[in-house]
């Protein structure tokens, strides 16, 4: 019999959301540290999940299953990190700017970002830049992730930024950003700290930031 | 060569062959324009409205005929009638939000239309389906005046009739309305045998449209509509094997059906994304055209497709709407058109479009510079 950190591994690139359960669980029976099965198996698994939708194997669907299977395991899990005051890797606040209300890209990247043990605060979408700023005062987090699906709404990530940028707060928070229309050459013209073409991307975008912070 | 009709210049080009010019596309699927720009447009030409509003998909736009004149594009659009209880809002008026005869809430939200309620979205087993009201395709108020509209076109005019899809999408897009967009890539993952049940009865339901539609416009037209989105930025939404496995069979069904009542007709796919890893079962599937040719993403490069792919699939789009349109000069759309045309116009198969509709960010004089530079230099032999 394999261990259960390996059941759950592939539990998860399985989608299988019972097995997760089940073996996370046996897992925490067994005396092992919910914050070894958190970064020792669940993040690594998402981690796979990421690496095998970049290459073509793994699409939408698959994704969606593995990080539902990957959520029960860390729904069992989260009492314990909170108890044992396990940090997570950074917290990030998501958003579809103003004017957009296209949020499947956006939905995905929220659920890579939690597969790679971020806390992340979802906005919603049609997010004015108000509310970024807010998350940025009130609520500290770490870096942005805006995202446009719309040429038309993407000025609306330049406007957000221009308004962080006036409130004196820029240096506080890492902005990254994405989205249909966008491009990394125009990440970078706006100033923003980082961008990913897809879900997979930004999980590790998110992670290189955080090391930069 | 002597000037063709529009029709006889889209009938050469569907069949692969080299007309005197490559036709010009205004009103189809991501072949649209937003209410602003059409009212830019109409003040710019000054035509008169004519005051009826058409449906294209799940919401209407002004009747683009007289416009289409002044533009001098080859094809006219004929569009399946509203239900009574639809409400054809006019976008920039004061829009009333209504529920559909799907239960699909019609709602205007931060300026954009959006269909949402997701209906079926708690579907659990098989009885939900049946339960379902499903609506009925054969309302006769669907065809109401359509049979006449496009005898009169078809002996009235020179222009290539082209049948606009007559739902607004066809099954894989209306399951991502009805179950959610969530539900629905679950389901495919997941619950294979619910989510056939369900696109076999679904198919049913949208075949009986294209049945209507076909009955009063059939003869007379030479391109039909489908819609489906498969594809994301980056390649295909899901397996490309599911396709082959569970959706082939049903566009298949679909396309057959057509050609059966209209063996004439010409079926084309408006399906955006990149999505060149579906294209061989598409083709095998029985599609003719391909729309919108979304042609800056991975593995949509035209030249690669007409090379692959030219043989057994007409293009329609590719003119990119993201960069050159919205942002380029009267040189870079010369350019970006010549390039097109070069890439996918020889031997005929290419009609000239947008890689998708036109936003409000395109400016007037871009706009008029996409149709007068398609047609000076779309110009056969190449």
């Amino acid at each position: 019999m394999g261990n259960p950190q390996e059941f759950i591994y592939t539990a998860i690139l399985e989608g299988d959301e019972t097995a997760v359960s089940e073996q996370v669980e046996k897992a925490i029976q067994l005396g092992i540290p919910a914050g070894v099965i958190l970064n020792e198996t669940l993040i690594p698994a998402m981690a796979e999940v990421g690496e095998l939708f970049e290459k073509g194997e793994y699409f939408v669907p698959e994704m969606l299953v593995a990080a539902r299977a990957m959520k029960a395991g860390l729904f069992i899990l989260k009492p314990l990190l909170v108890e044992s005051k396990n940090d997570t890797h950074g917290k990030i606040a998501i958003g579809t700017v103003k004017g957009d209300l296209h949020d499947i890209g956006k939905n995905l990247v929220a659920i890579m970002l939690e597969g790679a043990g971020f806390e992340v605060v979802d906005l919603g979408v049609d997010v004015p830049a108000e509310r970024f700023i807010q998350v940025v005062e009130e609520e500290h987090v770490d870096i942005i992730a805006m995202s446009a699906l719309l040429t038309t709404t993407m000025v609306n990530i330049e406007k957000t930024m221009q308004m962080i940028q006036e409130k004196g707060i820029r240096d506080q928070v890492k902005i990254m950003v994405g989205g249909a229309p966008l491009t990394k050459e125009y990440a970078i013209g706006i100033g923003a700290d980082g961008f990913a073409s897809d879900a997979s991307q930004a999980a590790k975008t998110a992670i290189f930031l955080m090391s930069k912070k | 060569m002597e000037q063709l009709t529009p029709r006889k210049r889209v009938e050469l080009t569907i069949h692969h062959q080299e007309p005197d010019r490559v036709p010009i596309s205004l009103g189809g699927s991501a072949n649209h324009l937003t209410e602003d720009l059409y009212q830019l447009l109409k003040n710019h030409f000054g035509f008169k409205d004519t005051g009826r509003r058409t449906l294209v998909g799940f919401y209407s736009t002004p009747d683009y005929n007289p416009l289409l004149d002044c533009l001098g594009t080859d094809m006219r659009f004929l569009h399946l009638r509203p239900v009574s209880s639809f409400i054809m809002n006019e976008i920039g008026s004061h829009f009333q939000p209504f529920t559909d005869e799907w239960g699909l809430k019609h709602e205007l939200l931060s300026g954009y239309y959006n269909l949402g309620g997701e209906p079926l979205g708690a579907l659990e087993t098989i009885h939900d389906i049946e339960k379902y009201p499903w609506p009925d395709p054969y309302l006769p108020e669907r065809v109401q005046g359509l049979k006449a509209e496009a005898e009169h076109l078809f002996n009235f005019t020179e222009y290539s009739l082209v049948g606009h899809r007559p739902v607004y999408g066809n099954a894989w897009e209306m399951s991502r309305f009805l179950l959610g967009m969530e539900k629905t890539l679950l389901m495919t993952a997941k619950d294979r045998v619910l989510f056939e049940a369900f696109f076999d009865k679904l198919s049913d339901v949208l075949d009986g449209f294209y049945d209507m539609f076909l009955e009063a416009v059939g003869p007379y037209i030479q391109i039909i509509e489908m819609a489906e989105d498969l594809g994301t930025n980056n390649g295909p939404m899901f397996n490309p094997k599911f396709y082959k496995e569970v959706m082939w069979s049903y566009h298949r069904r679909t396309i057959e059906r057509i050609k059966k009542k209209a063996p004439h007709v010409k079926v084309m796919l408006h399906c955006d994304g990149a999505i060149r890893r579906f294209i061989p079962d598409l083709i095998d599937a029985g599609f003719d055209i391909l729309n919108p040719i979304e042609s800056q993403l991975v593995g949509m490069e035209p030249a690669g497709l007409k090379t692959d792919f030219g043989k057994d699939l007409v293009f329609m789009g590719g003119v990119d709407v993201k960069k050159v349109l919205t942002k380029g000069n009267r040189q870079d759309i010369q350019k970006e058109i010549r390039t097109r045309i070069e890439e996918m116009g020889k031997g005929g198969g290419y009609i000239l479009a947008p890689s998708h509709n036109f936003s409000n960010d395109v400016p007037l004089e871009n706009l008029l510079a996409f149709f007068e530079e398609g047609k000076n230099l779309g110009v056969y032999p190449l």
